[in-house]
């Protein structure tokens, strides 16, 4: 039936190289619904934390926070050098949230 | 005109980098060489087992290409502050990919997908529209591949070089060595490539930072050379009717830089998500130096360059021959040379698997073995690379750059099947098909009214179609000098069409296509039962010291779908 869906299914490769027989043996990871699986169904990958990551999206997408010259900094106008900064901003913010929600 | 022999010391360094390059782009088909390179994912997914330093490398291989290196700074040596974009550009693409890419990198290597075509494929149980997004994705990625060519064409014309034959030696030579080694040898090239970079743009900071007044004298020259023509749209601030173009452009080309098949294919050859995430958060650290690069353009107008033949491309090559030493400027003509290298090599790959997976297997040849998979992936790739070659002797360099303009707009069209999708597969098929004819439509239309001007006043029109990306919002009959970025109207165009069309096309077909993906292949991890690993394949459920790894399933029982989810 997967084979019909895909054409070839990619994964029926090991199946067709080892003969059906393989296919039908049981193996020790089948799930009481017959489907093969982690223990630990479904994790979820939403967290309250990547709200944070709105800020290195929202900011740089706002000129009028930024469209001036001054502060300079190393004679760079604001406009230049604040544009550069975001980009620590976001590796910043980005740590922050992986570190966070890695272990979910 | 620049002349052969005044250039020779840029050259041989430049030759003997690219001499490097090339016998490491041979010797990585025995990087970490599996049993057997024949299989797709080998060839063109490097075994997906790559770590975090090469992931880095390859990533921002693929992203910071030649043409950043020289379109960019062009763009700000010419207008100012609008030809800033990459920079926010770059910025806000890296938080936007971190949630998503993780969802695409485990359900591809749950499937064994190798294209996000494939994804669509099985996420919304329709081989047209699977196969719409790899012709979309072909389409948007080949003259991408052109434009690289004209990074390497500038720094041929600052070295004094004719442009036929050095372009076409420089493209057999990398044809030669991506056909052999596959995603291994771009993947251990941009190592060099990034230390080129990374070299150039320190060297390039500091020279012009100790210039007698530093950077604040560059910046004043420059806002007296932009005060001084007629021009409205220049200037080291951005005009209040500016904002909305830049702000959509920004927007638009971190959405297109998500969807481009080579960006994609970079990510599925990363190990796990752990990689995965961390590069992003490293990644926009990289902006920096194309950031120094971009400035470079008011360091260009500092300099007084005056571009070669009216080609502007030349203005940063021909910066770097005039402020830094002669092998110094040889090191870095070589960082763009081999910039251009990496990502073509990527991006000639990911149109190679497109092509292989979705149109090969799916409608020509359904029983192709695996090494004739590959077989087939490498002359494809070829056969692309060859095709951008001959755009560019043949045709002109300015319709490669139109196409590109044109490509990041088509490619934008795949976002509600592949990124949308990765969240729900509520949208139909058929409306999804809809939706894409729709923003196509839509979007080449656009383009196709704007002129592009130019001339001393920046006024003057030079040509009356397809000659830029911002679409005035004149044309509504608003009373606005404002203008929005082509692709972000063409996505919304496509957007309404597909969320309208669901619920018709719904009521009539209940059914729609079968899903074939489920909630928990969107997270899963490296060592996970139902992630294919490449461990799996090469050492036959053992790891590395050969005792059966507790986590692997046994490639026989590996996770087949044999439910089939149908939507709602």
């Amino acid at each position: 039936m997967a084979d019909d869906f895909y054409g070839r299914a990619p994964y029926s490769r090991s199946a067709r190289s080892s003969g059906s027989r393989s296919r039908s043996r049981p193996d020790r990871y089948v799930h009481p619904d017959g489907r093969t699986g982690t223990a630990d169904e479904e994790r979820p990958d939403s967290s309250p934390w990547h709200w944070l990551l709105w800020v290195p999206i929202v900011i740089p997408l706002m000129p009028v926070l930024y469209n001036d010259m001054n502060p300079r900094f190393l004679g760079l106008p604001f406009y230049y050098w604040s544009q550069l900064a975001f980009a620590g901003l976001a590796s910043l913010v980005i740590t922050v949230v992986h570190l966070a929600t890695k272990d979910r | 005109m620049p002349s052969f022999a005044d250039n020779q010391t840029q050259f041989w360094i430049f030759a003997f980098v690219f001499g490097v390059v090339t016998i490491m782009g041979f010797a990585a088909g025995r990087w970490r060489r599996p049993a057997s390179i024949h299989t797709l994912e080998e060839w063109g997914l490097g075994g997906r087992a790559f770590g975090n330093w090469v992931t880095f490398f390859l990533l921002s291989g693929d992203v910071y290409t030649a043409y950043t290196f020289v379109a960019v700074p062009t763009l700000v040596y010419g207008l100012g502050a609008a030809g800033f974009f990459p920079a926010p550009f770059l910025v806000i693409v890296y938080p936007m990919l971190f949630v998503v890419l993780s969802r695409f990198w485990s359900v591809c290597h749950v499937h064994g997908f190798v294209t996000p075509a494939e994804f669509v494929r099985a996420r919304f149980g329709s081989r047209g529209l699977g196969a719409l997004v790899a012709v979309l994705g072909i389409t948007a990625t080949m003259p991408y591949i052109a434009v690289q060519l004209i990074g390497i064409e500038a720094v041929f014309t600052v070295m004094g070089l004719p442009g036929g034959w050095p372009l076409t030696a420089a493209f057999v030579v990398l044809a030669l060595y991506t056909f052999n080694s596959g995603l291994r040898a771009p993947a251990l090239i941009s190592i060099v490539k990034d230390a080129l970079v990374v070299w150039t743009v320190l060297a390039a900071f500091i020279i012009v930072s100790s210039n007698a007044n530093g950077w604040d004298g560059v910046f004043r020259v420059a806002e007296a050379r932009f005060a001084s023509t007629p021009r409205t749209d220049d200037g080291l601030l951005l005009d209040g009717h500016d904002q909305l173009s830049y702000v959509t452009l920004a927007l638009g080309s971190a959405v297109a830089l998500f969807l481009y098949p080579h960006t994609l294919t970079g990510v599925l050859a990363a190990r796990n998500r752990g990689v995965l995430r961390r590069n992003l958060a490293a990644l926009p650290l990289y902006t920096l130096t194309l950031g120094v690069l971009m400035l470079l353009g008011f360091a260009a107008i500092f300099s007084g360059i005056e571009p070669v033949g009216g080609d502007r491309n030349t203005v940063v090559p021909l910066w770097f021959n005039s402020a830094f030493p002669e092998w110094c400027a040889g090191l870095a003509f070589a960082a763009i040379g081999v910039g251009a290298m990496v990502p073509a090599a990527i991006m000639s790959i990911a149109a190679a698997n497109l092509f292989t997976r979705n149109i090969y297997r799916e409608y020509i040849r359904p029983d192709a073995s695996e090494a004739e998979e590959t077989t087939v992936s490498k002359i494809a790739s070829l056969t692309v690379k060859f095709g951008a070659v001959l755009v560019i002797l043949l045709l002109n360099t300015q319709f490669a750059v139109d196409l590109q303009l044109i490509g990041g707009v088509v490619i934008m069209q795949t976002l509600p099947a592949v990124a949308i999708g990765l969240y729900t597969s509520w949208l139909h098929r058929w409306a999804l098909i809809a939706g894409i004819g729709a923003g196509l439509v839509a979007g080449l239309a656009m383009l196709y009214q704007i002129p592009q001007v130019g001339g001393p006043d920046g006024a003057t029109v030079i040509r009356e179609h397809f000659g830029g990306s911002a679409w005035p919002l004149a044309n509504l009959g608003l009373d606005t000098e404002s203008s929005i970025y082509v692709g972000v109207v063409a996505l919304a165009v496509n957007l309404l069409v597909a969320a309208v069309l669901t619920p018709v096309l719904r009521g009539i077909d209940r059914n729609g296509g079968a899903d074939r993906t489920r909630p928990r292949d969107y997270t899963a991890d490296e060592g996970d039962p139902t992630v294919r690993r490449m461990s799996e394949l090469v050492d036959g459920g053992t790891d590395t010291e050969g005792r059966e790894h507790p986590l692997l399933v046994p490639r026989q029982t590996r996770y087949t779908p044999a439910t089939t989810y149908r939507r709602r």
